[in-house]
């Protein structure tokens, strides 16, 4: 059986074979591509605040002045999105979940699993372990500014050996559970873990 | 005009409608669907649609509800509908 | 291909996608271009409508994009009409490396919502920004073939007088006593412009556009920040809310 009509000359993307720091199916961007599934909610400083949650029992809360007097950590790391683009050494400063852990005066997650909740509705689930060990923080500033509206300022989620989509724009809890729950994206087929290097971009890969 | 210039520009239920006729006969650009948040009525092509290249993430203009949500994956179609109360196709389309 | 008067519904038929020949080029302006396509079997169309395009590079990968048929539904040829998108996917292959003879798939008519046909009575109104005056001169070129006598006006926002798709043809279909076709120019004007100079506004859609009272069927097709602005301002200035439909064109995140 013969596949499609190929259509000569066309090249697509220059999508290079894994190497390095570039996942399977990845290309190189110089930009930052902006995905929303919704519309960018209008930051109010006055109004956040951070949730950690054991199943329906907060466990922890700041608002914005509590949460930068935490201790602030600096990463410089790779963004894998799911829609194919990476970028490299992106500059992120925030809170790790670590340290938010300790604040909460908790040595461990209270539970094996993480439901993120933004504004807006969107979420997003992820192993608790994937969370911790400086895996990941609630990032505030992105190369030395505050973080933009569009890229998930007032804090987002950053958990870069994930695809970006479990790095929750707008992030405002994580509701730790006993069982895995899938977010937005994953009830709809994209994978439960979304592990860049092994290409786990839907559910079944 | 691209989406590197200040957020995710929406587009609208008319870019979805290619996927639609994969799982509605008729093209549904034109039903009318009412959002579960807030009664809304808006026709499926003027809806807003987030998501890009993710999927279709269809959102109330009057509320921002998620009335529809499309994926297409390798293992097949996902619709999902629980933010539209009911959908409705005018004869002249069946 | 058999010319047929438009039906005014559309039957119910599962899409397939069909091989497209492209048999002629068309250079509109320096970045965009109308393929004119032999697609054997293609069903007919309603103005506004759109096609999937879908390109298959040689080792297998797919690329795929919609574009609205710029033809009108009595034209013996469908074509499409693509602006190159700087660091797009497909836009480039289309309106750049094309030739007559190559081939792609393509899916369509598409979209039920979007569309115009003479049956519809009323003035016409259509509001396009840059590469969204396509789904809207099809609308034009119908109005023109099946003989449409009611009023229509075209406010077309492009940036320079050289990003205007259609221009001569545009010319030719308002000096007929056709429609009208209004320009407005946003980033620079040629020597002697004495035409509109600046974005789309509410004084801009009173002074061109038709009276409430008329209750012209409005169409407004471009970059999503002009069709929610122009939507907002006909509704502010009292037209119906349904009698306003829009289309809002942009990247799908890949970028086009």
């Amino acid at each position: 059986m013969s596949g499609p009509p190929v259509s000569r000359g066309f090249r697509g993307r220059q999508r290079g074979a894994p190497s390095g720091r570039i996942p399977p199916g990845q290309h190189l961007v110089g930009d930052f591509p902006v995905l929303s599934a919704g519309p960018t909610p209008e930051p109010d400083l006055t109004a956040w605040n951070f949730t950690l949650e054991d199943g329906q029992s907060p466990i922890g809360q700041w608002s914005w002045h509590e949460f930068e007097a935490l201790p602030q950590t600096e990463v410089t790391v790779d963004i894998h999105c799911v829609t194919t683009w990476s970028k490299l050494d992106t500059h992120w400063r925030g809170v790790t979940v670590d340290t938010l852990l300790e604040a909460a005066g908790l040595s461990e997650p209270p539970g094996p699993f993480v439901l993120a909740h933004s504004d807006g509705g969107y979420t997003t689930n992820l192993p608790s372990e994937d969370l911790l060990d400086g895996k990941a923080m609630i990032a505030t500033h992105f190369e030395d500014e505050p973080l933009d509206p569009e890229h998930g300022g007032s804090a987002r989620l950053l958990v870069p050996h994930l695809y970006l989509w479990k790095s929750a724009k707008w992030v405002r809890k994580l509701q730790f559970l006993d069982h895995d729950q899938r977010g937005f994206w994953e009830e709809l087929g994209y994978h439960s873990y979304g592990d860049p290097w092994r290409e786990q971009r839907y559910d079944g890969d | 005009m691209t989406d590197r210039q200040g957020g995710a520009l929406p587009l609208d239920g008319n870019a979805e409608g290619g996927l639609l006729r994969e799982l509605f006969a008729p093209d549904v650009t034109a039903a009318e669907v009412t959002c579960d948040g807030c009664g809304a009525v808006a026709a499926v092509g003027a809806v807003r649609v987030y998501g890009a290249a993710m999927g279709a993430v269809f959102r109330c203009a009057h509320c921002d509800t998620v009335v529809i949500r499309l994926t297409q994956t390798p293992a097949g179609l996902f619709l999902d509908m629980r933010g539209a109360r009911r959908l409705f196709v005018a004869a002249p389309e069946l | 291909m058999t010319v047929t008067e438009a039906p005014v519904a559309a039957p119910a038929r599962r899409l397939q996608w069909m091989t497209a020949t492209v048999r002629e080029v068309i250079a509109e302006t320096p970045r965009a271009n109308s393929l004119v396509l032999e697609v054997p079997a293609w069903p007919g169309h309603r103005a506004g409508q759109h096609v999937d395009v879908r390109l298959t590079g040689e080792d297998g990968y797919q690329a795929q994009r919609s574009y609205s048929i710029a033809s009108a539904p009595e034209s013996p040829s469908l074509a499409i009409t693509v602006e190159r998108i700087a660091e797009g996917e497909v836009s480039p292959y289309l309106a750049g490396e094309a030739r007559p003879g190559d081939v792609f798939e393509l899916r369509g008519p598409i979209g039920g919502y979007f569309v115009w046909t003479t049956a519809l009575e009323g003035p016409l109104l259509l509001v396009a920004g840059g590469s969204g005056v396509v789904p809207l001169m099809a609308m034009l070129r119908h109005r023109a073939a099946a003989g449409g006598t009611a009023p229509a006006t075209l406010l077309y926002s492009s940036r320079t007088v050289d990003d205007i798709i259609y221009h001569a043809e545009l010319e030719r279909l308002g000096g007929e006593g056709g429609a009208r076709v209004v320009h407005t120019l946003t980033r620079r004007q040629p020597p002697g412009w004495n035409g509109f100079a600046r974005r789309i506004d509410r004084a801009m859609l009173e002074a061109v556009g038709f009276p409430v009272g008329a209750r012209p069927r409005i169409f407004i097709c471009g970059p999503t920040p002009l069709v929610e602005a122009a939507a907002r301002t006909l509704r502010d200035i009292g037209h119906a809310p349904n009698l306003i439909k829009t289309e809002r064109f942009g990247p799908t995140g890949g970028l086009q």
